[in-house]
């Protein structure tokens, strides 16, 4: 398995005398969807985290998000090369090439709440990339962005 | 909105349910059994495989979320007008022939696949079409092209259950909700029943594909109810579904399109035992 944690962890969301938020998610941008398919598990400061690890909220566990992968290549060469500027000219209404990076929305509110009442400040991130028989899927996980995004 | 063609001798269009999966009576599972059976063994444009390959190889026309900037998400409508042309090249070898639907939260407790789509015969003892399906050669012979679908379906227990699908239903914002039916319900199904499911690629030469996405466009049409909204945003109408020959605006509405979903029917007519 080649998961992911960030190498510097989120500081919490806190700020004395003000709401606390009533939603909070994880935005994963352009993530790749080549191969399998694939689920991301995500867990909150259990950077030990792998496919055995129990969903549940005692065991760290946030929430997933769910790749339907492309597949392998059946078309020519360069058939799944994305191209990475603008439409080829003003009259190119194409609609992008579908292996474009994906956004994963994970609503992470119960694990995140669960860590400020606990008094932390801060907080890794570990994504476990399994399937549904919570298997290894090997190096299969990539993306371009990681954010923590709250709402009050 | 923009409704499409209808023949001019139906003075009065009758709209047809798709039903659960799990509850099609025998002679309505005979007739999509016949429906399919007939369409897959079609090499031409109304065939099985011609549809199957406008979703992944050889077209992949099929449209699903992306974060490029300037372009809205057609995952639902796109997927919405494939289900229909399907479902015609169905009727148009059966009649009564409507496409299924595959209730996740009601497999959640139990059997995962329904039992029409996972038998591998008919009560009858032939071969069940809704098994899977001999995928022919594609164009080059590119390597690794499975010459059949196969599926690896996991524990029931990890389907969706109906707190979930409520949960994405609630979301009052299209976009949001969209996104939500797609990564958090829709994708992972994929992932659950694997084999050629789990690729986009290869996807929709399983029959059993074509009973999720129905679900999935249920859902939408109950999103639909429940927040009196068409969804897309109006500047979309006008947007073709690529390869489908339908925009956006055509396929807000099923009644104009023909059906609605019911759990199951069952009709009379004076001196009939039925339809």
């Amino acid at each position: 398995m080649i998961g992911y944690t960030t190498e510097k962890p989120f500081a919490l969301p806190r700020w004395e005398g003000q709401p606390s938020f009533y939603r909070a998610v994880l935005q994963f941008h352009g993530v790749a969807h080549r191969g399998d398919s694939y689920e991301g598990r995500v867990f909150l400061a259990t950077p030990d985290a792998h496919p055995g690890t129990p969903t549940e909220l005692d065991a760290g566990y946030a929430g997933s998000f769910y790749v339907f992968g492309h597949g392998p290549c059946f078309g020519d060469e360069g058939h799944c090369d994305v191209s990475q500027g603008p439409p080829i000219h003003h009259f190119d209404y194409r609609r992008p090439h579908s292996l474009r990076g994906q956004r994963m929305t994970v609503d992470i509110t119960d694990a995140l709440r669960r860590l400020l009442e606990a008094d932390a400040s801060e907080v890794e991130v570990t994504v476990v990339p399994t399937n549904a028989g919570d298997e290894d899927v090997g190096d299969i996980l990539h993306f371009e962005r990681l954010s923590l995004v709250t709402y009050d | 909105m923009v409704s499409p063609h209808r023949s001019s001798d139906e003075s009065q269009p009758r709209v047809r349910h798709r039903k659960s999966a799990a509850k099609l009576r025998p002679d309505q599972l005979d007739a999509l059994r016949e429906g399919f059976e007939t369409i897959q063994a079609l090499s031409d444009k109304n065939g099985f495989a011609f549809w199957a390959g406008k979703h992944g190889a050889p077209d992949y026309d099929c449209e699903h979320s992306s974060e490029e900037l300037g372009y809205d998400n057609l995952f639902l409508p796109w997927h919405r007008a494939y289900l229909y042309q399907l479902e015609l090249a169905l009727q148009s070898k059966v009649a009564q022939c409507t496409l299924p639907w595959w209730d996740w939260a009601a497999s959640q407790g139990g059997e995962g696949i329904p039992p029409a789509f996972r038998d591998e015969t008919t009560e009858s003892g032939g071969a069940n079409p809704l098994v899977g399906f001999s995928i022919p050669p594609l164009p080059g012979n590119p390597p690794g092209w499975p010459t059949g679908t196969w599926r690896e379906p996991r524990d029931p227990a990890k389907l969706p259950n109906q707190q979930l699908i409520e949960e994405v239903i609630e979301e009052s914002n299209f976009d949001v909700f969209s996104e939500a039916l797609e990564a958090r319900l829709h994708n992972g199904i994929h992932g659950w029943v694997g084999g050629t499911m789990q690729w986009q690629a290869t996807a929709a030469y399983d029959p059993i594909f074509w009973a999720h996405h129905t679900m999935v466009d249920r859902i939408w049409a109950i999103w639909q109810g429940r927040h009196a909204s068409y969804g897309p945003r109006q500047e979309l109408w006008g947007e073709p579904l690529k390869g489908l020959g339908l925009t956006v605006g055509q396929v807000l509405d099923t009644t104009a399109l023909g059906y609605d979903y019911a759990a199951s029917t069952d009709h009379r007519k004076p001196g009939s035992e039925g339809e």
